[in-house]
């Protein structure tokens, strides 16, 4: 009673301070509401035409990204660019796959169809048949698929290993009582404040020393920890209250069942949100793999997008379609982890502020 | 004590015929544990002179002896040989204690030694035999491990299984339940470092250890890994060369000055426009969440695919400074549209200023959505309260804008202000999105990688010049603290808590 009371009192005060008076003083309710009623729309409708052009110009690059991969090279290279492409030229993206490789001198050819001469070694096709009875091009194809393959096996151990070493040290800093807890806990935090570039001189160094430079191992072994989500996962861990491990304890559940059965399960949203964001930091690690496996074998997907020419050699120019198409593909597997994630990947970064 | 005593002899009455053995265990377990631990110290000694056995052919020659190879040898096993003597000689020193002190309970601390320094001594003699081989195979002399190396190796797996089934003894067998409790409290004390071993051990490796390292490599005149490795290699000087020889590069300058240019101008302005959608977003109903959604976008991909679609953009078709382009781009075609001229943005023998123009609005542009995700949930915990409040006192939107909002969302702000400066200087993949084309860092036909930030400039050094790159690594360093420093020090003062 009381708080409706309070309510409409506001409400009355409201009114009355923005209201203009009228010369003699008293108030005209029904104007006022007209013209503030105008005014709030108005408001409305500036607000919604500010964030509909920011969402324009935010979405334009997707935009411009999809459209372009489905052109012709002719139509990409128009005078006055379309705005939608006149012929949906789904090519790109089986291009975007395929190579052929000149069985002669072993240069690679990113074209559609294979040439019919060797610009390398200037065999045709014809005399290496006839001299050797077999194709002069073989189609090394899936170029784009072994990056992708390595990008996925990278990813998938390195989160894998990491959550288990996440979790257990995240358990050992919530629930295990040992001399020197705290100590290493503010040793480890203060680890944070130091950018990675002063680790990564010496880190190269050591996988160097190693011989682990181009070898799977280096892509994972040096990004295992993250002192962050120990720390995350410690915070919720302290959250799922004492008395739950106490009971455990008296039914003689052992630590690991414990943190098994009742502490994952729990923190499960903190988990996913971790495993997405190592997920997406092996998708776009550029950096430390270009420098320490940069080899046709161990190459990542991003360091090999950036690397990759798209060059043709029938066009005798970069095949930007082609290129735009292993964009969208490389693009497109984040956009949907976030579709169906989206919760947990916001929460994540929101608390983190880290890319990866 | 007299309690101890008490058990055995109840024991002992109780059961006489399996007494007698459990009995001298009990008694001499602390010896017993001894003896295999101080076997293993003697075996680590004998270790050390391992290589004697060590056989090279080295073209006609054959060399033996310890002189033959040892220096190579200690180079490459340096480390666990150190570690197994330490090991051993602490296992012998509890030994002793455990002796004369009549500790016997203590005996399962230096049966763990035991077994430690069983595992060094097969890694030692196992060690060998991998690196002489590989030693073989790449440099196409034969090495042949000696006698030592193979002993090494089967001594070690015995004194293993001894230092394992003593434990096991030591554990379940003779334990009483005196005994088991108190090993249980043991590993209880030190539970939690077992859980935390993985995470530590990698921690060490690849965040303290470079952590001091840096510092000492960064004064090591022109320091690298293969000029490391070569014995032949004159020793590096110790001094500051490498700082200096950073800072008189010119290409730093150039770098550094980049990296300030981009932090400096993107920060202020991706902070602003991402607080305004933020307050937009906040005062919309309908559609919020797919507005919120679209803004956050640019998050989940990938800043160098991006980057190139940027570039795609930003670029005309066909263009060199002697001919005219076939198509100016779309975003000339837009300019175009309104009356502009086009502008070279990112083309050959483009200007500095429209290169760095491109580079801030995607950096702006890949920065607006964590902004905006961190602002929005601060605006969301803002107590409606306060809006009411200056309502009823009749201020005005704007006013309520700089003297509610923005005080009390100051938190926020700092935090992103914060965050983003630190991310600012470390820039470097738009950069290489944009202009990594051939690792260029410029528009086509530029030299010197005009564009090339702080990151880059480390990373362009660390595969051949470590010195260097680690001299420019703690430059950043002081550079990212001495500004966070003074970012904390600002928030201090205007920050509303």
């Amino acid at each position: 009673m009381t708080e409706e009371l309070n309510k409409s009192e506001v409400a009355a005060v409201k009114d009355e301070a923005n209201a203009p008076q009228t010369p003699s003083g008293e108030i005209d309710i029904h104007n006022i509401s007209k013209k503030q009623k105008i005014w709030k729309i108005l408001v409305q409708i500036a607000l919604y035409a500010f964030l509909t052009i920011m969402a324009v110009i935010v979405l334009f690059p997707f935009y411009w990204m999809l459209i372009s991969s489905l052109k012709t090279v002719t139509e990409y290279e128009a005078t006055v660019p379309t705005f939608w492409p006149t012929e949906l030229q789904w090519s790109n993206y089986s291009y975007a796959f395929r190579s052929f490789t000149c069985n002669n001198c072993g240069h690679i050819f990113y074209n559609p169809i294979a040439p019919t001469v060797c610009s390398e070694c200037g065999l045709t096709g014809a005399e290496f048949k006839a001299e050797f009875g077999r194709e002069l091009f073989q189609s090394v194809g899936l170029n784009l698929g072994r990056l992708f393959l390595n990008t996925v096996l990278v990813g998938v151990v390195s989160t894998i290993l990491s959550l288990i070493i996440t979790i257990l040290s995240a358990y050992a800093f919530a629930r295990l009582n040992f001399k020197g807890k705290n100590l290493v806990f503010a040793l480890l935090l203060a680890t944070m404040m130091i950018p990675g570039e002063l680790f990564t001189v010496t880190n190269y160094v050591t996988v160097a020393n190693w011989n682990l430079l181009n070898t799977y191992t280096v892509l994972i072994i040096t990004s295992l920890v993250s002192v962050f989500y120990i720390y995350l996962l410690r915070q919720n861990f302290m959250q799922i209250p004492n008395e739950l491990y106490l009971a455990a304890k008296v039914d003689g559940t052992s630590d690991l069942k414990y943190l098994w059965k009742v502490m994952i399960p729990l923190s499960a949203p903190t988990l996913i949100s971790i495993t997405l964001l190592k997920m997406m930091g092996a998708w776009n690690a550029y950096m430390w793999p270009k420098l320490v496996a940069n080899d046709v074998a161990h190459r990542l997907i991003t360091v090999g997008l950036r690397g990759e020419a798209f060059y043709d050699d029938i066009l005798q120019k970069t095949n930007m379609p082609a290129q735009m198409a292993a964009i969208v593909i490389v693009t497109v597997p984040l956009l949907i982890l976030f579709i169906f994630f989206r919760k947990y990947i916001m929460r994540g970064v929101s608390r983190s502020g880290i890319k990866g | 004590m007299t309690e101890e005593t008490n058990e055995v002899v109840v024991q002992d009455d109780s059961a006489k015929k399996k007494g007698r053995l459990t009995n001298f265990f009990r008694e001499h377990a602390a010896l017993i544990a001894w003896i295999p631990t101080a076997a293993l110290c003697l075996l680590a000694v004998v270790l050390f002179l391992a290589p004697i056995g060590n056989v090279v052919k080295v073209g006609g020659d054959t060399l033996t002896g310890y002189g033959a190879i040892v220096g190579d040898w200690m180079e490459g096993l340096k480390t666990p040989v150190i570690v197994m003597i330490v090991i051993a000689s602490v296992s012998v020193i509890a030994g002793v204690l455990g002796v004369v002190l009549k500790k016997h309970r203590n005996s399962l601390a230096f049966d763990i030694a035991a077994i430690a320094t069983s595992f060094s001594a097969i890694a030692t003699g196992a060690g060998q035999i991998i690196w002489l081989g590989s030693m073989s195979a790449t440099q196409g002399v034969a090495y042949q491990p000696g006698a030592f190396s193979i002993l090494a190796v089967v001594f070690g797996v015995l004194f293993l299984l001894v230092a394992v089934g003593e434990t096991v003894v030591h554990t379940v067998w003779i334990a009483d339940n005196n005994q088991r409790a108190l090993w249980k409290t043991t590993w209880g004390k030190w539970k939690g470092w077992v859980y935390l071993l993985p995470a530590l051990v990698l921690l060490g490796i690849f965040t303290v250890w470079p952590i001091i390292n840096t510092f000492r490599i960064s004064m090591l005149e022109d320091y690298s890994v293969l000029a490391a490795k070569n014995p032949n290699a004159d020793p590096f000087a110790v001094n500051f060369n490498n700082f200096k020889n950073v800072v008189q590069y010119s290409g730093f300058w150039n770098c550094l000055l980049n990296t300030v240019l981009l932090t400096v101008i993107t920060v202020p302005i991706s902070t602003m426009l991402a607080l305004i959608i933020a307050v937009a977003l906040n005062s919309i109903k309908p559609l919020r969440r797919v507005f919120q959604t679209i803004f956050f976008l640019p998050y989940v991909t990938n800043t160098i695919a991006i980057g190139m679609v940027f570039m795609a953009m930003f670029q005309m078709i066909g263009y060199s400074p002697t001919t005219e382009p076939t198509s100016v781009g779309v975003i000339n075609t837009i300019i175009e549209a309104f009356g502009g001229t086009k502008v070279n943005w990112v083309n050959e023998s483009s200007s500095k200023f429209a290169n760095m123009f491109v580079l801030c609005i995607y950096i702006i542009w890949n920065a607006l959505p964590f902004k905006i995700l961190v602002l929005l949930g601060g605006l969301q915990g803002v107590n409606k309260q306060y809006y009411d409040a200056a309502k009823v006192d009749g201020a005005s939107r704007w006013r309520i804008f700089w003297r509610i909002t923005v005080p009390l969302l100051s938190p926020m702000i700092a935090y992103v202000v914060i965050t983003g400066f630190i991310g600012g200087f470390k820039e470097y993949n738009s950069v290489v999105g944009i202009f990594g084309t051939g690792d260029l860092m410029g528009p086509p036909g530029s030299f010197g990688k005009p564009l090339n930030t702080m990151v880059g400039y480390i990373y362009d050094r660390i595969a051949n010049n470590q010195g260097r790159a680690s001299a420019a690594a703690l430059i950043l360093f002081a550079i990212i603290f001495v500004v966070t420093m003074i970012n904390l020090y600002v928030s201090k003062k205007k920050v509303h808590y």
